[in-house]
């Protein structure tokens, strides 16, 4: 893999993470520790949904029953 | 499915060609973990809710039962979800482990390459459901 290629790549890598993880460009920029690293993923992990897909029919329900 | 094993390491690599320790781009390339993670947790959120809205319109008389046959259908995508949100807390333990020194790199690629294959399971069952997921940074799914 030459120069040119590795710059392509880091280019479809940085374009695929951007487009999969929104705010990962600010977070590749800073100069995080990975102490930091692991406490913003403990807080990403919080916010994970246990059953996205009932949650999103329940709050269709919900909207029906509120309207 | 073997390939979505690979599918993290671009991220690792990348991120220790850039100067990051090996512990660095492990907790940095669980953090996007992380985040892509919740990503898609809303995005099948959104669909099911607009699918239960298609299939399941407020004038049907059985809209409740329908709505429970829906959530029957969906059920296969939450139960992926949940492996896949499972496979991230092991991760994030080995990650917490491997900065204390317990354990070496191995073990934590070990959990991001578990991640890797739980995602891309979930995203062939997603689209069953009509929802595309982002591939994981590599592209292999």
């Amino acid at each position: 893999m030459n120069e040119i290629e590795i710059a392509r790549f880091i280019m479809q890598a940085l374009t695929l993470l951007s487009s999969a993880a929104p705010g990962f460009l600010a977070a590749f920029a800073s100069t995080s520790t990975d102490a930091e690293a692991l406490e913003r993923a403990a807080r990403a992990l919080a916010t994970i949904p246990n059953e996205p897909a009932r949650s999103g029919i329940e709050r269709y329900r919900a909207r029906l029953r509120g309207a | 499915m073997r390939l979505a094993s690979l599918a993290l390491a671009p991220i690792l690599i990348m991120l220790a060609a850039c100067g990051a320790g090996a512990s660095t781009a492990n907790a940095r390339a669980l953090e996007i973990a992380a985040i892509t993670t919740a990503t898609a947790g809303d995005a099948i959120a959104l669909a099911s809710e607009s699918s239960a809205a298609h299939e399941c319109p407020a004038e049907r008389p059985d809209v409740d039962a329908c709505l429970d046959a829906l959530a029957v259908g969906w059920a296969p995508v939450d139960r992926a979800f949940g492996l896949l949100r499972s496979s991230l807390g092991a991760w994030y333990a080995t990650s917490v482990a491997l900065r204390a020194g317990e354990f070496d790199l191995s073990i934590a690629l070990t959990a991001a390459q578990a991640y890797a294959e739980a995602y891309a399971a979930l995203a062939l069952v997603a689209l069953d459901h009509g929802l595309r997921l982002p591939a994981l940074p590599g592209g292999a799914q």
